[in-house]
Parts: C-alpha cells; structure tokens; sequence
C-alpha cells in the first residue's frame, strides 16, 4: 500500500485554495462593474481591500464601515491609473463586498478532500459584518473572520501559527542591543497578535451565539488550548520583558542623574523605551482580558451546546413543502387562519384585548365585514368576499330606488307596494338582485321608516355622497348614482311610503344563492307609496 | 417569594415584552430553571394556550398558532395594510412574510440558515420568477390539473398589477415588500438596513425559528391552519 502520509492536513492546503477560488472565480458578476477595470485589476484590488480591513479592524482597532472601505479605494484608484465618482467608488465597494467577499448573503461552499473522511463542503466565508445600533440608525461594519486571516498572512508567507515566542525573542534581543527603534515596531506586533487572539475569541463567541450547528468542537478546542499556550508560555515572558524595559529607564535615569543631562541620542531613546513600554502594558492589558474571555468562550460555549441539544433531537421540517406550496394552494377557509402562522413569531399583544380605547376607535369596513364571516365561506373565493358582497348590495339598492322612481315617473300617481312588486317581477333583471336575502322588503322597511324621499330638498343641498361601507341603504348615495345617467331623477319631486290600512301583500319569493335555492313565503304590509312630480 | 409569585412576575413581563434576556434580567432567567416555578408556568402554558420557548440566553413567549387573545389575527394583518385593505392584500402579505423566512430558513442542510442577509430586490426578483411561474403555470392548466390555487393566482395577478419602483411609494413592488417587512421588523423579527434596501434577521427570528417554528413537532399544527384552523378570528 502506497504511503499517503504526505497527504496529511491537505484539506488546509485546500483551504487557501478554496478562499482564493472566491474572489477569482466570483459569483454574482456584475459585468457593468467588471468592465470598469482591465484584466486582474480588481483581483488586486479586492485583496488590498481585505488587507486594509485587517489593518483597520487590527492594528487600529476601529469599525471598518463601507464609507472607509470607499475612502480607501478612493485613495488607491490612482495607483491602477482609475479614477471614478464618489457614487462609482461606492457602488464598486458595495460589488466587493456584498457580492464578492460576502457572497449576496447567501452562504458558500467550496468541496475540499480530506484524506480518509471523504469531500466535504467547507464553508468559505472572508469577511464578517457586524450589526450595531447607532445615533443614525443601523451601522454594518465589516471584519476578516479567520478564513480571511489565514488568507493573508498565507499571502505573506507568514507561518500560520503566529509564534509568539519567537517574536518576544526578537524583542527582548532589540531591547538588550538598544536597538528601540526596532524594537518599537516588534512590541506594536505583539499588541497586534494579542489582539488578533481576541478578536478570534470574540468572532467564535458570536459564532457559537448565532449558530452552533456552525461551530466544530476541533475548532473550540483548537482556539482554547492555542489561548492556554499564548496565556501560560508568553505572560511570563512578557513581564521579563517589562521589566527589562523598567530596567533600561533606570539606567538612563541614573546617567542622567550622573551626567547632570542626557545627549539628543540618550533623550530619543529614552522616548523609544517609554513607547515600548506603553505598548508592553497595553499587550499585558490585552492578555488579561483574554484570560477573562477564554473562561467566558468555554462557559457560552457549554451552554448553548447544552440549549442546542434538545434542538439537535428534533428534526427540522421542509420550508417549502410544509409552508409555501400549501399557502400557494390553499383556499378560501385556510386565507382566514393564515394569520396562524405568523401568530408564534409575532410578539404577544394583550393591548388589543384589554386596552379599553379601541373601543373608540374609529370603526372601519374591516371590523364589520369580521362579523359576517359565515356567509363569506360559502361563496367561491375569487376576491375579498366581503368588500364584492357590500359591492353588490349597494348596487341593488341603487336598482331598487332607481326602480322605484322610474315606476313612479311612470305611473304619475301613488301606487301600492304590490304594484310595485308586480312591475319588479317584470323586470328580472331589476328583481333578482333585489330580491336576494329579501333586500327588497329591509330596503322598503327601511324607506316607511325614513317616510319621505325629499328630492327636491336633496338637490338643493347635497352633499358627497360615499358608499355605505356596510351596505346597508343610503338614499343619498343611491340618488347620486342615479343622477349620474338620469339627472332629471324621472321628474320626481318627492316620495312617500305610508301604511294606509291593514291591506297585506302575500307572495312567494324565490331566489338562487350559489348552488342553493332559497324559497320563501312572505306576508308583508301593501303600503302606500305618494308620489309628487 | 412564592414560586407562584415568581411565576407571575415571569408571566407578566414576558406578556409585555415577549421575551426575557439573561442579561438584563438574569435573576428572572435564573429562576425560570427553578423546578417549581416551571411547572406553575406549564400550567399557564396550557390553559392559556402559549408555549414558553427556551433558547441560549432569552426566554420567549410565544402564543400557539390559533390564539387569538394573545396573539395577531386575520383582522390585524389587514389593517396593517391598509384601513379599507382587501383579504387578497393580507394574503399577499403573508406569503411575502413567510418567503422571507424561507430565503433565510429554507435550506435542507443541518444548519437550515442559509444566508446572512438578503437585498430587497433580490427579494423582488424572487417573488416575481415565484409569482411568474404561478402565473404561466393557470394559462397552461386546466382548474383540474393547476398545482397552484385560484386565490394564488389572483394574488400573483396583484403582484403583477404592481409597479416596479415609485419612490418606495406602499402600492408599489417594492412598497408592498416595505410595508411587510416594517411589520416583521415591529415584532423584532428582522432589521432594514442600508437605506432600507436590506433585509438582516435578528436574534429573536434566529432563535425562534431554530429553537421552536422549524421543529417538525410542529407539523400537526401548521397542517391544521390551512385546513381553516380555529373559527376563533377571522
């Protein structure tokens, strides 16, 4: 059998590859953006985006937001011979980022072999944002997740386990040559690897907090035994250091006391030392709050592993066939409980239950269509049922008045309700509209209770007239209509309905509601009906 | 204190707030871990028809799908839209809502989360290739055979009434994806940011959708509101 062992840890050869495979093979090409650049412009410029993103959120410390990340391309345009608006630079930036490093949001995967598990999809993922409130609302800033720093310092040639021991060597050898010059840079790298641990902590913190099915339990262990190993090797030394550091001040400070002052050369380096030390401080700083923070890691981290636990039990259903092709096929009686399934999601609301002001509120269509919910079931859904119904009421009262002033102009004279029915049945037209769920007999009620149609009174002083919103009868709004394609209202001044006697109307009423014939015996008072032309 | 007493006390800010984070309010979190506190809690849970969900460091009430007294009804989705909004408006509504959740939570891997965030106007374009394929899909089909129902139609038939861009104007695309996601983002379920031209999820969505709506326990229920659920609201 052939020795592979050659083959081990490949997959992190993969890696780069994979990382590099994202920026060159980009997604989501906008070729109008593309075109801007000539060949492998923007190659370079998408890396030296990612280098200044790590210089920005390492050495400075600071919140790397996409108006930096454009000041910076701004600055570096000139260099590829490229000048472009503010609005270019900005829409280019949000291409590298958003896009390119990001991805569109969506997550991306590339299929690295590791020798002896088989491939699997490893996620490629170069930058981070981070969401905060601010004064002026939302600030995304962006940092390199770890990806984005191996790339890097891969980049650089860098051995990618930073060793720290090395790089303290150095320092301690620059300060016992007097060398501080040098020696300034080396503490301000080791404030910056320091800070880099912390800045892996924190990452993985929120890793761990927004999704632990993202996190492996090698990566969680790497990162706590590689903070033991900084803590317990380089704490030490990095006193040693300090105190060399306080030593040589000592020094200076005596052959100043000796010598009554200090040369140009002395004074410079007693700045350099007190500049190494500042940053030795700050390093030490840094390390304490890693101590704090690696205890926190591994508390959040057995937390939400054990929170998560139950979840990993429970399997997770299909989006799409559980949700989104029912709500694409449902019908009439499920697009009234649809508001069920955002009901778990939504935050409680007992204000709309106890909050005795919404009594007062205004009343719109909505809260009396609710009412009437049986009757909207039944019908085919092919609209909001109840705005259509209300729809259509409202029309065949505007037929039935309507009808009732035609009759009227033409008979001249007063007519009895009977009459007046007779000549509906001639009009089936008229008749069936107003006939269902016996609008004709509530409507005429509702005329003897009102006792007078005053047309004449109405045309002096109307006013708009708007739809009944529960349709019931509004006279007002049926005479408008009416007036729009008669506006001599069949030359009626006015009407009156009065109970004259005890004459009675008795008939049988038939109508189609949907698929049901309804049939109805109705004994009804013949009133009088006065016309005035 | 009682452990009824505590239980109350959870009860009571969990109904005005929705949640309880172990930061701003360790004491209460903690106590939720006390046995007897949580079982005073399950009786509430049960006649009251809410389930208490349990993520990394936030507690979260969270009404069961057919509670109307706790919870949003067909009544309040309308009225988000507008005063004299139609149910087709509301249906509209939902199903953005929950396209949403399935461009963030629709992945089949273990890890259901699939994207960090998602532009509004991938979100526009989304649901017009969804809407489309509706659409081609009843010009192709008899009624018999269509795999999407008359109502969907219709509801595609509005989207595509609408216009593309007018100065984020509410009849608009992209009015309508607005107005959706202002109310998601009123619930604290997701954030506009970027000018609002992205949408990002929040913590709260992250939790519930990964500790509680996604679990296939849930099945039952989600089946039962589109056979027409409760009678309790419409």
């Amino acid at each position: 059998m052939y020795d592979w062992d050659f083959l081990e840890g490949f997959e992190k050869r993969m890696q780069i590859l994979a990382a590099i495979d994202s920026i060159v093979n980009r997604r989501n090409r906008n070729m109008e953006i593309e075109n801007l650049f000539e060949y492998a412009q923007l190659d370079n410029i998408i890396l030296s985006v990612l280098v200044f993103i790590m210089e920005r959120t390492l050495t400075e410390d600071e919140r790397c937001t996409l108006d930096r990340i454009a000041a910076f391309l701004d600055g570096i345009l000139p260099a590829y011979g490229l000048d472009f608006s503010a609005a270019t630079t900005h829409t280019i930036v949000e291409y590298i980022i958003k896009d390119i490093l990001q991805n569109g949001g969506e997550a991306r995967y590339y299929p690295i072999m590791k020798y002896g598990q088989g491939v699997t999809p490893v996620r490629i993922r170069l930058i981070d944002d981070k969401l905060e409130d601010g004064e002026q609302g939302y600030v995304v800033s962006y940092q390199l997740t770890n990806q984005g720093y191996d790339l890097l310092f891969r980049t650089k040639e860098v051995e990618q386990e930073i060793n720290f021991t090395i790089e303290e060597l150095k320092l301690r050898e620059l300060i016992r040559r007097k060398n501080y010059k040098k020696a300034i840079n080396q503490s301000g790298n080791l404030r910056q690897m320091i800070r880099q641990k912390r800045n892996e902590i924190s990452q993985f913190v929120e890793k761990i907090r927004s999704n632990i099915y993202d996190v492996d339990i090698s990566e969680f262990e790497k990162l706590m035994n590689s903070t033991y190993a900084l803590l317990e090797e380089e704490y030490g030394i990095m006193n040693e250091i300090r105190d060399m550091v306080e030593l040589s001040e000592q020094r200076l400070l005596e052959e100043e006391n000796s010598r009554g002052s200090l040369d140009e050369e002395m004074k410079k380096a007693r700045r350099e030392i007190s500049l190494i030390r500042r940053n030795i401080m700050s390093t030490i700083d840094e390390q304490k709050q890693v101590i704090l923070e690696r205890s926190s890691l591994s508390r959040i981290y057995k937390e939400v592993i054990q929170d998560s636990f139950s979840l990993s039990l429970s399997k997770i259903y299909d989006f799409e066939q559980e949700i989104l092709t029912p709500l694409e096929q449902c019908d009439e009686n499920a697009i009234f409980s649809l508001w069920q399934l955002l009901n778990p999601l939504f935050k409680p609301s007992m204000d709309k239950n106890l909050n005795l002001l919404s009594l007062y509120e205004r009343q719109a269509r909505i809260q009396a269509e609710d009412e009437s919910r049986d009757g909207l079931a039944v019908e085919a859904m092919d609209e909001d049922m109840e705005w259509l119904k209300i729809q259509k009421t409202n029309n065949a009262n505007i037929e039935l008045i309507r009808a009732l002033l035609e009759w009227a102009g033409l008979k001249g004279e007063s007519f009895r309700f009977s009459e007046f029915h007779a000549y509906l049945q001639s009009r089936p037209e008229i008749y069936n509209q107003v006939i269902e769920e016996e609008l004709l007999f509530k409507s005429i009620l509702k005329l003897y209770d009102l006792s007078k149609i005053d047309i004449a009174a109405w045309q002096k002083e109307r006013d708009e007239a708007i739809a009944n919103a529960t349709g019931e009868l509004d006279v007002s709004f049926c005479l408008h209509s009416i007036e729009y394609d008669t506006p001599d209202l069949y030359g009626i001044k006015s009407i009156e309905i009065k109970k004259q006697d005890e004459n009675m109307f008795a008939g049988e009423v038939i109508y189609r509601q949907g698929d049901i014939i309804y049939r109805r015996n109705i004994i009804f008072s013949d009133l009088l009906i006065e016309v005035y032309m | 204190m009682s452990a009824l007493n505590t239980a109350l006390k959870i009860f009571k800010i969990l109904l005005d707030r929705g949640q309880i984070d172990r930061e701003s309010d360790s004491d209460l979190f903690l106590e939720y871990r006390n046995s007897e506190v949580r079982s005073a809690l399950a009786q509430m849970e049960d006649e009251l028809d809410f389930t208490i969900v349990e993520a990394s460091s936030t507690i979260y009430l969270v009404p069961d799908s057919s509670n109307g007294l706790l919870g949003f009804v067909s009544k309040d989705l309308r009225e988000w839209v507008a005063s004299d909004a139609r149910l087709l408006d509301s249906y509209l509504l939902c199903y953005i809502a929950m396209y949403i959740f399935y461009l963030f939570y629709g992945s089949r891997n273990r890890n259901p989360k699939q994207r960090d965030y998602l532009r509004v106007s991938k979100l526009s374009e989304e649901l017009d290739l969804r809407f489309a394929r509706a659409l081609a899909d009843s010009d192709a089909t008899s009624v018999l055979e269509a795999s999407y129902g008359l109502n969907f139609i219709k509801t595609a038939e509005l989207w595509e009434s609408k216009q593309e861009y007018e100065d984020k104007a509410r009849k608009t695309k992209t009015g309508t994806i607005l107005n959706t996601c202002r109310l998601l983002e009123r619930h604290n379920l997701i954030r506009l940011v970027d000018n609002e031209r992205e949408i990002r999820t929040t913590r709260k969505l992250d939790d519930l959708m990964l500790n509680y709506y996604l679990s296939d326990i849930r099945v039952e229920e989600i089946h039962h509101a589109f056979k027409g659920g409760s009678q309790a609201d419409a």
